[in-house]
């Protein structure tokens, strides 16, 4: 008779009323007294605060500094360059629910999508089998059950248990690994008609125990990603924060008593909550917001023979209504004009919902709060079943949601700018368009050795929003990273052997304008060397945008910025020309030399949209150019002195500063004695007589523009856009109806 | 360093110049966010707006919404003082409008061609106030797309319960309706 071993079962107990209650009972507890007191847990009161305040700040604290101390640690311990060099990754300690208690700086917004894995091993019950034991590692990075953003990003919990059996939270880890097993290389898989083409994902699993992981798993990495070795030393390095987390956070429960414990770590989320409802109430004007993104999915002829159901055009409507209620502190987000999910890889589940809302409130109604889950419980979200963040079942794709998300979060910034500013608050107030690049791909070295990854420069290398009293920086921000870096150039061309950076720079004229510009987005080129046999490479996460501009309009009112483009030259001399110690600078300067017959090539190609593969071999040329920003106000507002330093700079040329800013400064070695404000006055006058001539009333735009519709004059994609869209969101269908005062869509529609 | 004390007209109007330092522009954004701020800053654009009325609201940058001793508040450009009516109504109805369609004009504000919206999927939209042809908003969307309405204020919701104060003449509802649907039936004749 073999022997059965009978899992550890863990125990939890009420921080309310110190009831021993079992994991899901513990979930019913809070929601009831969430519900019925409108406080997190019902807490009504912050006895543990208000009883001695200087203890309960000590223990935030503590727990503040273990999840700091591990981050900061582990990632030197081992890490993937996407960990090391760009800080993408987190630590964190959550609650037995999973609700997030302190974070570490790193990708602070996933804190906000732990809870969902949490969630899913206390309903799939977890604690009868496996059964959870100190030391277990819990990995988890599929969608739909884990929270996880998208395929890329791995999650690893370790349960935080007393000796008595108690489980008293959770240490929770997040890093974006460079690779993802998907059908196409990389961590964002941009084509992927369903959650079956998203990579290796898996749900909330134990691949581990005693703070070590099982070999399997490493074979499983090893086999079913093309970035074993990276993937493995994240998986170490989560699991090395999370035993520094739970060893840590045993000792503050030995120094504060557990019963102390367990009730102050909810009264820190309610903290939080409170604050943020209190900075609703002080920094906004109630109110509507309406903001609005478009971006394209272009699967038709693409994926037509195999997946005949996803081989579609799309135009994604990512349209965002924020009702803001001051009296009472809380913001509504309604969902319920976004586009339908779709057979594509822009669609996301509740984790990057959770994430975005999150980062969207620690920088506007959340600063100078300790950043935890009570941001996430002061707001309110609705997304109707079936729309684009709430797919009809889990059988959609999740490869590449943060293409749309940040742009339909950014759309929540804008509409509290305009609030946050009404009232007064100029200083808090940008145009809220914060985007990034990203590539990703394969690389055959000449001796056969091939490897998937993902490059993160320009996610950590954001340009940031106009502001009423200033331009947008240039590679300033990533605020879904505090701690963000460009990284190094030499460390990427060391991971990414065969790729040569030619260029990493700002480029010159690429922003939105205004009376403050946005900030000139990059360029970042790539030479593919003889080191390589070929390479495959793709552009995603394209945030700031494709065929359309970033944002559809702006809180200041200015420009949008530009798109976000790749350009790709095949079949070029540049080897030769670096051989002769001739080295380009810019795509500026490729094609100020291939006008002269310096640079050949046989192919130019250029994409806005999402890109999952170009095939590349030695001597091909690739540029991403993105992460601009859009301006604010008018540019013929804009203080001449600021056009002339941007023209003396090389930010913008003498035609832009003439044509659209309105000052004639002659040539670009423009100085003081050229800028004549009498000349700027008269030319200023001169585009103001322009706009009047050129423009018409909007009632002349509006009969125009309705009888093109009734005629259905309009490209098929559009009206396609109009069909799908009237026909999943009743409330887009009834405004667009009676905007344009029509039953229904039109016949040729 | 005035940011020491409380944060002033006085201080707020030197932040709008644009010529403020980082340094103190940090000290402002890390200062406390006190409940006088609305009337300050009220009492900071006013020197610089032309309207016929009592400003009651920064609707964004140029335009007002404006109470008037009788009626509904109206938006008002802060420039010229141009009345674009019922501030329950997207303004933009009441703008002068030019459309860019084509790459051509669409170069004439992006410097590169690899970089401009695509033309047939997108159409760039600039507002102008009919008064002065200031620029006032930029929209860049597919053609058919109606204007969008991106901030409807709840005015007299925030003038009597968060201010304690009346409006003069009607304020419009708590929350308001948005009204631009009814005017466009009314303004803009179907043939």
């Amino acid at each position: 008779m073999v022997a059965i071993t009978k899992p550890t079962m863990i125990h939890l107990i009420s921080p309310v009323t110190g009831e021993i209650l079992d994991w899901r009972q513990l979930y019913e507890e809070k929601a009831r007294l969430t519900k019925q007191t409108g406080c997190y847990y019902g807490l009504t009161q912050l006895k543990l605060k208000e009883k001695d305040p200087i203890k309960w700040e000590r223990l935030y604290d503590a727990i503040h500094a273990a999840v700091m101390a591990a981050r900061d640690t582990a990632k030197n311990v081992a890490a993937s360059p996407g960990a090391r060099e760009l800080g993408e990754f987190l630590a964190a300690f959550t609650t037995p629910e999973g609700d997030t208690v302190a974070v570490s700086t790193g990708l602070v917004g996933h804190q906000g999508a732990f809870r969902i894995a949490i969630q899913f091993m206390a309903e799939n019950h977890y604690d009868k089998n496996p059964g959870l034991r100190e030391g277990d590692i819990i990995t988890a990075c599929d969608p739909p059950t884990t929270g996880t953003p998208h395929p890329g990003d791995v999650y690893t919990f370790s349960p935080v248990i007393t000796e008595t059996g108690e489980l008293v939270g959770w240490a929770a880890t997040i890093n974006h690994t460079m690779e993802a097993g998907c059908a196409v290389p990389g961590a964002w898989p941009p084509v992927s008609p369903s959650t079956y083409t998203d990579g290796y994902g898996i749900p909330p699993t134990k691949v581990g125990e005693n703070f070590s992981d099982y070999t399997w798993f490493y074979k499983h990495l090893e086999r079913r990603t093309r970035a074993g070795v990276f993937n493995i030393l994240d998986q170490k390095m989560r699991v090395a924060a999370c035993r520094m987390i739970v060893e840590r956070i045993q000792d503050i429960i030995k120094e504060f008593g557990l019963d102390y414990f367990r009730l102050a770590i909810r009264e820190l989320i309610e903290e939080s909550r409170r604050m943020v409802a209190e900075r609703i109430k002080t920094l906004t004007v109630p109110g509507r917001g309406r903001f609005v993104g478009f971006r394209t999915v272009r699967y038709k002829g693409l994926v037509d023979g195999v997946w005949p159901h996803a081989a579609n055009d799309y135009i994604l409507h990512l349209f965002n209504e924020v009702v803001v209620d001051t009296i009472n502190g809380r913001i509504y987000i309604h969902g319920d004009q976004l586009s339908p999910a779709n057979w594509h890889a822009l669609n996301g589940y509740q984790g990057i919902v959770e994430s975005n809302l999150w980062l969207n409130v620690v920088d506007t109604v959340g600063i100078y709060v300790k950043p935890n889950r009570g941001f996430n419980e002061a707001i309110t979200y609705t997304i109707p079943k079936g729309a684009l963040y709430n797919p009809p079942n889990d059988r959609y794709s999740a490869g590449d949601p943060w293409a749309g998300s940040i742009t339909w979060f950014d759309c929540f910034d804008a509409a509290l700018a305009m609030s946050m500013r009404a009232r007064g608050f100029e200083e808090e107030t940008w145009n809220g368009d914060v985007f990034w690049t990203g590539f990703q791909g394969e690389l055959v070295l000449r001796n056969g050795f091939s490897f998937g990854f993902s490059q993160m420069d320009m996610l950590g290398a954001s340009s940031t929003p106009a502001r009423p009293y200033a331009d947008g920086e240039t590679a300033a921000t990533a605020w879904w990273n505090p701690a963000s870096d460009i990284g190094s150039a030499e460390e990427w061309e060391y991971v990414l052997p065969g790729l040569y950076y030619f260029v990493r720079n700002a480029l010159p004229g690429y922003c939105g304008h205004g009376k403050y510009r946005g900030a000139l987005g990059m360029e970042i080129g790539f030479i593919v060397s003889e080191e390589l046999q070929e390479a495959s490479l793709g552009k995603v996460g394209a945030c700031s945008s494709d065929m359309f501009a970033t944002m559809a309009s702006l809180p200041g009112g200015g420009y949008p910025a530009p798109t976000a483009t790749l350009v790709v030259y095949k079949g070029t001399n540049v080897l030769e020309l670096l051989r002769q110690g001739e080295m380009p600078g810019s795509i500026r300067d490729l094609e100020a030399w291939a006008k002269t017959g310096k640079f050949k090539y046989s192919v130019k190609e250029v994409y806005k949209r999402e890109v999952a593969n170009v095939f590349l071999k030695p001597g091909d040329v690739y540029i991403m150019i993105g992460n601009s920003s859009g301006g604010w106000g008018d540019p013929l507002d804009r203080d001449p002195s600021l056009v002339l330093r941007d023209v003396r700079e090389g930010f913008i040329d003498t035609a832009t500063a003439r044509n659209v800013y309105g000052v004639p400064l002659g040539g670009e070695d423009a100085n003081e004695e050229t800028l004549s404000p009498d000349l700027v006055n008269e030319l200023r006058s001169q585009l103001r007589a322009e706009r009047r001539r050129r423009a018409k009333p909007f009632r002349q735009f509006y009969a125009e523009e309705r009888q093109r519709l009734l005629e259905g004059n309009l490209p098929d994609y559009i009206k396609s856009f109009y069909r799908e869209l009237c026909g999943f969101s009743e409330k887009f269908r009834s405004e667009f109806l009676a905007f344009w005062q029509v039953d229904s869509l039109p016949a040729g529609f | 360093m005035a940011t020491e004390g409380r944060i002033d007209a006085g201080l707020l109007r030197q932040l709008m110049s644009g010529r403020l330092s980082w340094d103190v522009i940090e000290k402002i954004l890390r200062a406390p966010k006190t409940l006088d701020r609305f009337a300050q800053y009220m009492a900071a654009v006013a020197p610089d707006i032309r309207v016929t009325g009592k400003p009651l609201l920064r609707l964004n940058e140029y335009l007002y919404i404006v109470g008037h001793d009788t009626g509904i508040p109206t938006v008002q450009c802060g420039r010229c003082g141009y009345d674009f009516g019922d501030y329950r109504v997207n303004w933009k109805l009441n703008s002068d409008v030019y459309v860019r369609r084509s790459k051509e004009e669409f170069l004439e504000i992006y410097r590169y061609e690899e970089v401009i919206p695509e033309e047939n999927y997108a159409e760039i939209r600039e507002y102008y106030c009919p008064g002065c042809y200031t620029l006032l908003c930029v929209e860049c969307v597919p053609p058919g797309y109606p204007p969008i309405f991106e901030f409807l204020p709840d005015v007299e919701g925030f003038y009597r319960d968060v201010l304690g104060q009346a409006i003069p003449g009607g304020a419009g509802g708590s929350p308001p309706a948005d009204l631009t649907y009814e005017a466009v039936k009314e303004h803009f004749p179907r043939e």
